[in-house]
């Protein structure tokens, strides 16, 4: 985390030439890039400046945006919804999606419904989310009607028109995701199912079903939560995409907006924010080995 | 003779590999009575494990299959029943140990959960009742403080205490048979004498017979009544084990009795002393279809004859029967 | 290296995907010669639906989108080769440093973990409008974010093969350091790096698809297939067309790499390879 604070604060300062310069933009005169300097507090040495921001993250205080000069932490709650909502929708669909997928690949591991599922997972990482969401717009919500074709209807007026909102670009978003779980789902389950105690399983008499989720999956937990977490940072890139595709007013928008700008308060305080939930993200992974492996919990 | 608990007749199973079938068992032929412990001996590769996998059907239908013979085991032909028939059977009439206690307890699960499952599958008993029984099983087997170990992983148990768990997990539904592929293959010796004492008592109070599968002949002088010689996937020496210990009939029983190191040089059938009795030459592989006897390659015996037929199983006595054209009578 | 099996690029997926890229790279090569000028435009032929004159139809300015999507071709395949490039160049210098010399280890790791921490998309448009759009520019953006990947692979390696036997041998009879690194431990990295270095192509050629959909990669005035549908967006419900060439050609092309990717990999890996 301190790197990532390190580095989003001297972002503003390793590009060449003068940085009010560059943040006021190609036409600025000479006042108004000192106005930003100013504003910014860029004429102050840059240590200090750094302890200021260091302190202003403490509390809690992500900047100003120098545009709308709104706090950043106001504008990243005003947009928040949105994109939690799309990102937990794509989350589960994933899941719920790619697991199933995954155990009946490595069940029935090189027929042809175990060929087919790994194709799809081929295609899912080719297909670009942009791409594949203006397929589904165009099949779902210009063809057959049943999906608005952009926006986003906020939970305040309804949860069912939320959902119908975020459908197609959930969809969208949560290919690449469902081939990644799935492909890992099946390489576990299949490293798993090769295992002595599966045989002593059988020889119980125990049902492949039985066998399967309830001997064979909990083992097999660890290397698919794992590869959940480290696919979220792919998540958080195709937000900001898929946001644009649908015109969802999200954190994805604002962060794209921001830099095509150089709204750098917002890009630092986006940046900063990310990381965190990733850390939180890796931290609630790191919890749930435990709960999956217990000889984790009770160290080996 | 009554009528044996489990009667296999000229069973047969076969692998697929890539450059065709390979025959593991060669129609073999087994009798289990009731209460008695009957030891299937052989090197490793003659097929003694393909035997148990096959009895209890556990052979993955990629690899390999029963091709003929046939499973009598309570007037059901086991080689030809469906899977859920087997699916009744295993871990209720018909259990397995197999040989590595380290790697054959789940290890998300805990031990007591392990042990009622095949209670809960087959008695339907609700999980407390099936916890209860499955805590006494543990106290059966001699686990101590068991109620407390049942609530504990595999990894906080040793290799003997894992074994034990394994047989309390075989015997939970009372079975018929209890097969036991090498049971003490990977534990220490001391633990093994345990193991098989546990076995044995086990099997009075359960009221199971079993098939214990072992290359270790000491095993065997331990705690067998019968004895049946595998080699390369055939049957080719069956008998009391006192008298097959005593007196062997096939060339091959006696190389394995042989080789068994003795103190001093009271060997009369080998060298006086220094070099351990040996076989020369090495187990065929099983890829390797062969006319005649199996054993005619290492044999002192071998007479042309071996090497065009494979000697039948011929019955000498009513308890007795060997498979050679040249059987060891003095 | 002998490790890449010669039998394993018989196999049909491995075929299928070279033969596809070897398709892309030629029409890359002669656009001038199959397609028309990707640039001019006719207003009086505005957004017409393919046709025998236009295959792909025209754009919104009367651009001939078939010229347009043959010369975008080029744009990908050289991000794409060059993001390999560079990213699997610095990342195995990095790589072999960190997995030799743990103090510098224990720095350049952390820097690579917060950089994986930043979603690469936003790293690569920060980095873009920290200087003057160009092609250039694009591909530096795109490839530093793939490096940290390239580091770990690398770093693994190194410290799996550092303490073999044969190097220990080799230090023992007095081996340099930098002829140790070359001879002996850059060999082992060779393989899993290649097949990287497809994966680290195909999302680098999305990564600049995507980029210039947002406004923020590719120059306007070149013809990249990510520009091609950021232009085609207004028009797309009456249009489709305009997003959808390029989006094919976008999936195919990242497909066939994908393919010949996983199969070079199996064929690494000796439990698939004894099949092949």
């Amino acid at each position: 985390m301190a790197i990532v604070a390190l580095f989003v604060f001297f972002l503003l300062h390793l590009t060449p030439g003068d940085p009010a310069a560059v943040i006021a933009g190609d036409d600025a005169g000479p006042a108004e890039i000192e106005g930003v300097r100013q504003k910014l507090g860029l004429d102050r040495p840059v240590y200090e400046q750094f302890a200021i921001y260091v302190s202003n993250l403490a509390k809690g205080d992500l900047g100003t945006s120098i545009f709308s000069n709104m706090p950043v932490l106001q504008l990243v709650k005003q947009r928040l919804e949105p994109t939690l909502v799309l990102a937990v929708t794509t989350l589960t669909l994933a899941v719920l999606i790619a697991i199933p997928m995954g155990v009946i690949a490595a069940w029935k591991v090189r027929s042809w419904i175990d060929r087919f599922i790994m194709g799809l997972s081929v295609l899912g990482f080719a297909v670009p989310v942009f791409v594949l969401g203006y397929v589904l717009i165009y099949i779902f919500s210009i063809e057959l009607r049943w999906f608005p074709v952009q926006g986003y209807k906020p939970l305040a007026h309804g949860a069912l028109d939320t959902l119908r909102s975020v459908a197609l670009p959930s969809l969208a978003l949560a290919l690449v995701y469902t081939a990644l779980i799935a492909r890992m789902t099946r390489a576990s389950m299949i490293e798993v199912l090769s295992e002595d105690y599966i045989r002593t399983a059988r020889a119980k008499g125990a049902s492949q079903y039985a066998v399967l989720l309830r001997h064979a999956l909990k083992n097999a937990a660890v290397p698919i939560v794992t590869v959940i977490g480290l696919g979220f940072t792919l998540l958080i890139s195709g937000v900001v995409i898929t946001e644009t595709v649908f015109n969802i007013p999200g954190l994805g928008r604002l962060t794209v907006d921001a830099i095509l700008k150089r709204d750098y308060p917002i890009i630092q305080g986006l940046i900063i924010l990310f990381a965190a939930v990733k850390v939180l993200v890796n931290l609630c992974i790191d919890i749930s080995y435990a709960f999956f492996d217990p000889r984790i919990r009770y160290g080996q | 003779m009554t009528v044996p608990i489990l009667r296999v007749d000229r069973l047969s199973t076969e692998f697929y590999t890539p450059i065709g079938n390979v025959c593991a068992v060669n129609k073999l032929s087994l009798h289990l009575q009731q209460k008695e412990t009957l030891c299937l001996v052989g090197e490793s590769g003659c097929g003694k494990s393909v035997t148990a996998l096959s009895l209890m059907r556990l052979i993955p239908e990629k690899q390999g299959a029963i091709t003929s013979g046939s499973i009598h085991f309570e007037d059901k032909d086991l080689a030809v029943a469906s899977e859920s028939t087997m699916r009744r059977i295993r871990g209720n009439k018909i259990s397995m140990i197999f040989q590595e206690p380290m790697t054959s307890l789940n290890p998300v699960v805990t031990i007591g959960d392990q042990v009622s499952e095949s209670l809960r599958i087959h008695q339907k008993l609700s999980s407390r009742q099936a916890t209860k029984i499955a805590t006494e099983m543990l106290a059966l087997v001699r686990i101590a403080d068991p109620a407390r170990r049942a609530l504990e992983y595999p990894h906080q148990l040793s290799g003997g205490m894992r074994q034990r768990v394994m047989i309390a997990i075989a015997l939970a539904c009372e079975p018929s048979v209890l097969i036991a592929d090498e049971p003490t293959t990977a534990l220490d010796v001391t633990i093994q004498a345990q193991i098989l004492e546990l076995i044995l008592e086990l099997k009075e109070s359960v009221n199971t017979s079993v098939l214990l599968i072992t290359h270790d002949l000491g095993v065997v002088a331990e705690v067998g009544q019968r004895i049946a010689v595998m080699y390369a996937g055939r049957k080719v020496e069956e008998g009391p084990v006192n008298d097959v210990f005593h007196q062997p009939f096939h060339p091959y029983t006696q190389g394995l009795l042989q080789s068994i190191p003795r103190r001093g040089s009271s060997n009369r059938l080998g060298p006086s002393r220094g070099q351990l009795p040996e076989i020369p030459g090495f187990v065929p592989s099983i890829r390797e279809a062969s006319v005649g006897c199996a054993f005619a390659a290492r044999c002192k015996k071998a007479s042309p004859q071996c090497g065009t037929a494979a000697p039948e199983l011929m019955a000498q006595s009513a308890e007795r029967a060997v498979a050679c054209w040249h059987p060891n009578f003095d | 290296m002998k490790v890449f099996r010669l039998s394993a690029f018989s196999q049909p997926t491995i075929l299928a995907g070279i033969i596809i890229i070897l398709t892309f790279v030629l029409t890359a090569c002669l656009a001038p010669l199959i397609a028309g000028d990707p640039l001019s435009f006719d207003p009086l032929n505005r957004l017409k639906k393919p046709s025998e004159s236009f295959l792909f139809g025209t754009d919104q300015l009367g651009r001939d989108l078939y010229s347009r999507v043959v010369y975008g071709t080029r744009v990908s395949l050289i991000v794409g080769l060059s993001v390999a490039l560079i990213a699997t160049t610095i990342g195995l210098v990095l790589g072999i440093v960190c997995g030799y010399l743990e103090r510098v280890d224990a720095i350049i790791m952390r820097v690579m973990d917060g950089m994986m921490a930043i979603p690469s998309i936003l790293l690569a448009i920060a980095l873009i409008t920290l200087m003057k759009a160009s092609l250039l520019i694009v591909i530096v953006a795109i490839a530093i974010p793939e490096i940290p990947r390239v580091v770990r692979l690398v770093r693994s390696v190194v410290l799996s093969v550092k303490t073999l036997p044969y190097i220990e041998a080799a230090i023992a009879s007095g081996t340099k350091t930098k002829r140790l690194m070359i001879r002996h431990i850059l060999p082992s990295t060779v393989p899993p790096l290649i097949v990287q270095a497809t994966y680290v192509c195909a999302s680098a050629i999305l990564t600049e698809a995507g980029l210039s959909f947002l406004g923020a990669g590719t120059p306007p005035e070149i013809p990249s297939w990510g520009n091609l549908i950021s232009g085609g967006r207004a028009f797309f419900q009456i249009s489709p067309w305009i997003i959808f060439f390029p989006g094919l050609m976008l999936a195919i092309t990242v497909l066939a790499i994908n393919l010949i990717g996983d199969g070079m990999r199996d064929s690494l890996d000796p439990r698939i390879a004894k099949r092949l």
